[in-house]
């Protein structure tokens, strides 16, 4: 029973302090090398006017702040963006979250194997290949409008290319992996014994998933939600090339300062005001965070 | 409050047969296990009634009204799970409002009920807790709490004391009992704990391998078991095989054994000897007519506190006889030993 555990009481002292030193430092001195000091001088870059390169004329300014909080055109663009990823993370949570509970608590064994690789695969396919798949589907006379005619005569079309809907489909269907991921893995720690208790007390099905399931699986959906979110919103590549026109978002924006326009420091400045948005969305957002995992 | 009646209910799982040809009646506030052997059905029976899955065959009645194709949130069944199944989120009191609150009782009503409910098992000023605040006890009259607040017609338990250490569960013995009996519903209990099945219940039917082989009264089942398995699943048996010659039992060894039961002439038969109905006696001692003698040897003395377990055999046939540590004779084992018991004592049984 409970004998007094002289065997196993960890050492502390200055080795264990020394061993996770050596253990952690090659990750962080990368971490430091990679993320921290490109961020870093990012970060100086945004309150530049100019390129800081040899024969450009630049000073330190707050203009490129201010561009953002003088011009309406870029607050559109920000609640565009931020509608973009909401929208996206809510799509992704109404496809994945079934497909999800499907996979962890009706299919077992081989089949799930099979059905997990499915939902990786678009993990492993190039992300521009598998946007210019998607623009063959949802042009005007592409994959998508001749199936719905051959299944429906006369259906006529969809005119689904260049549109805010096909950069949420593109999306969903990049970042869909994600939370199929993390619902089943909170899905999975639900005892189904809960399910057969909630039950034999006389809950609907319905009930039982509003009352039971969706709340454990919170954490889960919280996670994914998050992992979407933030990329989504600093997309690019899905908004420029299924969007058009219509695929004017922040992260176009910012691509553009970086690679047409070649006015670094208010791209930086955007990114900044960006991150700065989404942190702001947390810290609000904190206590119903947490509360949910 | 109602009976439930089973009755030639088969349920197979792809070729393997897990229940067959089962009829039982539970009478309306009664109190009956169902004791078994893992993978002896009994589970998959509960299951069955609780309306977790339907049978191939048969029916269920719960008060009257056939429920066999009634989902298990129709049936009004309060259940208890094995691991408590409490919802990790919820605190103690929305625990045990869950029943009421998919009911649509009203707050003033659910807050009463609930206040009852947690009196009954002894839990009052426990509703703010979650369940990982609770101790394994605790945890189990949440459970209890929970499957009875909306007045099921059954209640259904599944191997409700198994999760509890041995101390703790000689007082939800008694607890459990007290509370079936103050709310008089109709109570299923399944175990493999033959001790359990014998101290709660007011009937035991015994399972085996998707048959029930024998239901009667605690008593009933471990003074008369009709099957050697009965016999040494509820308590210990000694079993003796042999032929039957001029009404008596004829071992290997020569030793006649008589019981009161009718043996089947000229064949074999088996007969079982509960160890405490077997006394080690002085040689010179007088028996009564009727009584079985044997001369065996004894292999090992062990000692359990207030009785003492001695281990013997004739021939090949190993015994197990207990007695109360007063009354112990200094034995060493190896030697032979004079065992006499009561004709009445030795039980017929199926092989």
């Amino acid at each position: 029973m409970a004998l007094p555990d002289t065997v196993s009481v960890p050492r502390r002292g200055p080795s264990d302090a020394r061993s996770a030193a050596w253990l952690m430092g090659p990750a962080y001195l990368w971490l430091i090398i990679t993320v921290l000091l490109p961020l870093a001088a990012m970060f100086y870059f945004s309150f530049l006017s100019d390129v800081p390169i040899a024969g450009r004329n630049w000073y330190t300014t707050f203009s490129n702040y201010e561009a953002f909080f003088q011009q309406e055109f870029y607050r559109t663009l920000m609640w565009r963006s931020l509608r973009l990823g909401a929208e996206v993370a809510l799509w992704c949570f109404v496809i994945g979250f079934p497909c999800a509970y499907v996979l962890a608590k009706t299919i077992k064994g081989r089949w799930r194997e099979a059905l997990f690789l499915l939902v990786i695969i678009p993990f492993w396919s190039n992300a521009l290949i598998r946007i210019f798949s998607w623009t063959m589907v949802l042009r005007g006379n592409g994959i998508l409008e001749r199936f719905l005619a051959w299944l429906i005569p006369g259906f006529g079309s969809l005119d689904l290319m260049f549109t805010y809907p096909a950069v949420v489909i593109g999306l969903v269907h990049s970042y869909l992996p994600y939370m199929i991921l993390t619902c089943y893995i909170s899905l999975q720690t639900i005892d189904d014994s809960l399910v057969d208790a909630a039950r034999s007390l006389g809950a609907s099905r319905l009930t039982v998933l509003r009352k039971v399931i969706l709340p454990l699986a919170m954490p889960g959906i919280v996670a994914g939600a998050v992992l979407i979110f933030v990329p989504v919103i600093g997309s690019f590549m899905e908004p420029r090339i299924l969007g058009g026109r219509e695929g004017t978002f922040l992260g176009t924006v910012i691509e553009d300062q970086f690679t047409a326009v070649f006015n670094w420091p208010l791209g930086a400045a955007l990114s900044f005001l960006l991150l700065a948005c989404v942190l702001i969305i947390f810290a609000v957002f904190q206590p119903i965070l947490r509360r949910a995992s | 409050m109602a009976s439930v009646t089973v009755s030639h209910v088969t349920k197979s799982f792809g070729n393997f047969p897990a229940l067959s040809d089962i009829s039982i009646d539970f009478s309306d506030g009664g109190l009956y296990s169902l004791l078994g052997p893992s993978g002896s059905g009994k589970t998959t029976l509960l299951r069955l009634i609780a309306g977790f899955s339907f049978p191939n065959t048969g029916e269920i009645h719960i008060g009257g009204s056939a429920v066999e194709r009634l989902p298990v949130e129709k049936r009004n069944i309060g259940m208890m799970f094995q691991n408590y199944a409490l919802f990790p989120n919820m605190s103690v009191y929305d625990n045990v409002a869950f029943g009421l609150m998919v009911r649509d009782t009203n707050k003033e009503e659910i807050s009463k009920r609930v206040g009852d409910v947690l009196e009954l098992v002894r839990l009052t000023g426990y509703d703010r807790r979650k369940p990982h605040e609770l101790s394994g006890g605790q945890r189990q009259r949440v459970a209890l709490a929970r499957a009875i607040i909306f007045r099921p017609k059954v209640l259904l338990l599944d191997e409700p004391l198994s999760a509890l250490d041995k101390a703790l569960r000689l007082g939800m013995q008694v607890e459990l009992k007290r509370i079936q009996r103050e709310i008089g519903v109709t109570t299923i209990l399944v175990t493999h704990d033959q001790e359990e099945a014998l101290t709660l219940s007011d009937k035991v039917g015994v399972l085996k391998d998707g048959k029930l082989l024998q239901e009667g009264t605690p008593r009933e089942i471990y003074e008369r078991p009709a099957t050697a398995f009965a016999a040494s699943f509820l308590g210990d048996a000694n079993l003796f095989k042999g032929r039957v010659v001029s009404g008596a039992l004829e071992l290997d060894g020569g030793s006649c054994l008589r019981s009161l039961d009718v043996l089947p002439e000229g064949g074999t038969a088996t007969c079982a000897v509960r160890p405490e109905k077997i006394s080690i006696v002085a040689d010179d001692e007088v028996l009564a007519s009727d009584a079985n003698v044997m001369e065996a040897r004894l292999d090992d003395i062990v000692f359990a506190g207030n009785s003492l377990n001695y281990l013997l055999h004739y021939g090949d046939i190993p015994l197990q006889v207990f007695a109360q540590n007063h009354e112990a004779a200094e034995l060493v084992p190896g030697q032979l030993v004079k065992l006499a018991w009561y004709a009445r004592d030795t039980i017929l049984v199926e092989a």
